[in-house]
């Protein structure tokens, strides 16, 4: 008998990936990315490297990143995911693919976004002929990609309780001890993300433990995402 | 042979309560929307009772049945945001159905349906697809369907899905907080079990009366008499629905027990749908089943 589950992956997927074909999500794109626009050219007093640098730590992955991924999880949600995954069970589907299916769509319209958002400054500061230098555009795509995708599983899975405050709460933490130095700043992306992008941080763990850490909260975050919507 | 059997302590709306059902077509009756909706859910696996255990077969029903093998109407269906066709193909494909979506569409003459996409489709519309796959599920070991003659399809070829599930050893459930005229004659062939205070009662300990008891009915005229009626078509307080379209479209009664509770229904539901009500009549004149005691 076929129980594959990949069916369930995939109308997982297909149905959140549609909020990136909604109004909603041109908006999230565009303000966004007029932000990203708007704060590398306020950057652009310093040296290229450093005006990238600068304006990706700061407000791009810093505030926009964080915030417009937020409330893209919200309204995912809100729009009622978590009910699709019912009705989903009760069509056939397995839940738990479903929404590891979900989760697999959260994650790469995440990426895609954390994509253009990263290399805009890369363009607007160093300017298109200067990428040449392959490696950094290649290291800041794999970069942002990772910090992105744990900060959506993380969103994801916080929400999927039904509740804005977990998420909400989540967001001021990471912005409150993900800046600091010590080991309070150890269990958040903000730290590791700007740790990789470059930024001279005081964090107590080396770039290889940054990556580390930041696959740890997209694995786990991604688990505890797949258990709140099967139950 | 299934044989489903469910014992449960305050789950939701629904009190403790132990249910042994065999293959055949068994209806759940009685005012008590909630109460039957979570009855669904548990007997098809979408929600665990909080103590006691739901089995299929003596098996406990999570690990008894793959859930392609069981076909579920629920309450409330929230369907995933692809096209009709596409969401059909899969879940087919799924259960292993040699149907093919175009095929069970012009079965129930809504092939025009094909290309839409799920989450432009009504409540109502919603429930009608969830109710065309579940009705589609081979080899069916249960079928457990909330209010599926209310939505508008043909209520003989529903029977006769309902009783060919029944015939190859399916247990089916039917729970209709509103009992509709049409199903007077399939409660003949069928058990049926009763709802009262949150309790599942079976016939034996529930006498049905064929008393007179009046409902609230509501006339409203309004001009989007259909759009209303697809805002109140889950309403836990609503228990009838009725337009007869071809001669009065702008006609729309609505029953329940609670003429407070169902205007205000009403009242939220031309809100939501933004239908303007330019009349409305309070009515008692329906009659339905009822328990007169366990």
């Amino acid at each position: 008998m076929n129980r594959s589950p990949w069916i369930s992956v995939e109308l997982g997927f297909r149905h959140t990936l549609s909020f990136t074909q909604t109004r909603f999500w041109v908006v999230l794109l565009g303000v966004s990315s007029v932000w990203a626009i708007l704060m590398s050219h306020v950057a652009r007093d310093a040296s290229p490297t450093e005006a990238t640098t600068a304006a990706l730590v700061g407000p791009i992955f810093g505030i926009a990143v964080p915030i417009a991924l937020f409330i893209y999880c919200r309204h995912v949600e809100q729009e009622g995911l978590r009910e699709a995954a019912i009705t989903a069970s009760a069509l056939g589907m397995s839940r738990p693919a479903f929404a590891l299916g979900a989760t697999l769509a959260l994650v790469a319209s995440a990426i895609g976004l954390s994509i253009v958002l990263g290399l805009l400054p890369l363009m607007l500061n160093r300017g298109v002929a200067d990428f040449a230098s392959l490696a950094d555009l290649g290291t800041t795509v794999w970069v942002v990609s990772l910090g992105a995708a744990a900060y959506v599983c993380c969103f994801a899975a916080l929400g999927a309780s039904g509740s804005w405050v977990q998420g909400f709460a989540f967001l001021l933490l990471d912005w409150g001890f993900g800046s600091k130095a010590g080991l309070s700043a150890l269990v958040w992306p903000r730290a590791h993300l700007a740790s990789l992008l470059g930024a001279a941080t005081a964090l107590p763990a080396s770039a290889g433990t940054s990556v580390l850490m930041l696959w740890a909260l997209v694995i786990v975050s991604t688990a505890l995402l797949i258990f709140r919507l099967s139950r | 042979m299934s044989n489903l059997s469910f014992s449960t302590v305050q789950s939701g709306p629904l009190l403790d309560c132990t249910v042994s059902l065999h293959p055949g077509v068994h209806w759940l009756l009685g005012n008590e929307p909630a109460a039957a909706a979570s009855v669904i859910d548990l007997a098809s696996g979408l929600s665990r009772p909080r103590r006691g255990t739901v089995t299929l077969n003596d098996v406990t029903l999570h690990r008894a049945a793959s859930p392609a093998e069981l076909g579920t109407l629920p309450a409330r269906v929230h369907l995933p945001r692809v096209t009709v066709e596409s969401l059909l193909e899969r879940v087919l494909r799924l259960k292993q159905s040699d149907q093919d979506p175009a095929g069970l569409l012009a079965q129930w003459d809504l092939l025009e349906w094909t290309k839409r996409p799920c989450q432009h489709l009504s409540i109502r519309e919603a429930r009608v697809i969830a109710l065309l796959i579940a009705l589609a599920t081979p080899r069916t070991k249960l079928l457990s369907l909330f209010e599926p003659f209310v939505l508008g399809l043909s209520p003989h070829k529903i029977e006769h899905h309902l009783h060919t599930a029944a015939a190859t050893g399916a247990v089916v459930l039917i729970a209709a907080p509103s009992v509709s005229p049409h199903s007077s004659c399939t409660l003949n062939s069928a058990s049926v079990l009763m709802l009262k205070n949150g309790r599942v009662l079976s016939a034996s300990d529930a006498k049905i009366s064929s008393d007179k008891v009046p409902l609230v009915a509501l006339r409203i005229v309004s001009a989007q008499a259909r759009t209303l009626a697809e805002g109140l078509s889950t309403d836990a307080c609503v228990s009838g629905l009725t337009i007869d379209e071809p001669s009065s479209p702008h006609l729309l009664e609505v029953s329940g027990p609670d003429a407070a509770a169902l205007a205000n229904a009403v009242a939220q539901a031309a809100l939501r749908t933004n239908a303007e009500i330019s009349q409305m009549t309070l009515e008692t004149h329906h009659r339905r089943p009822e328990m007169e005691g366990a």
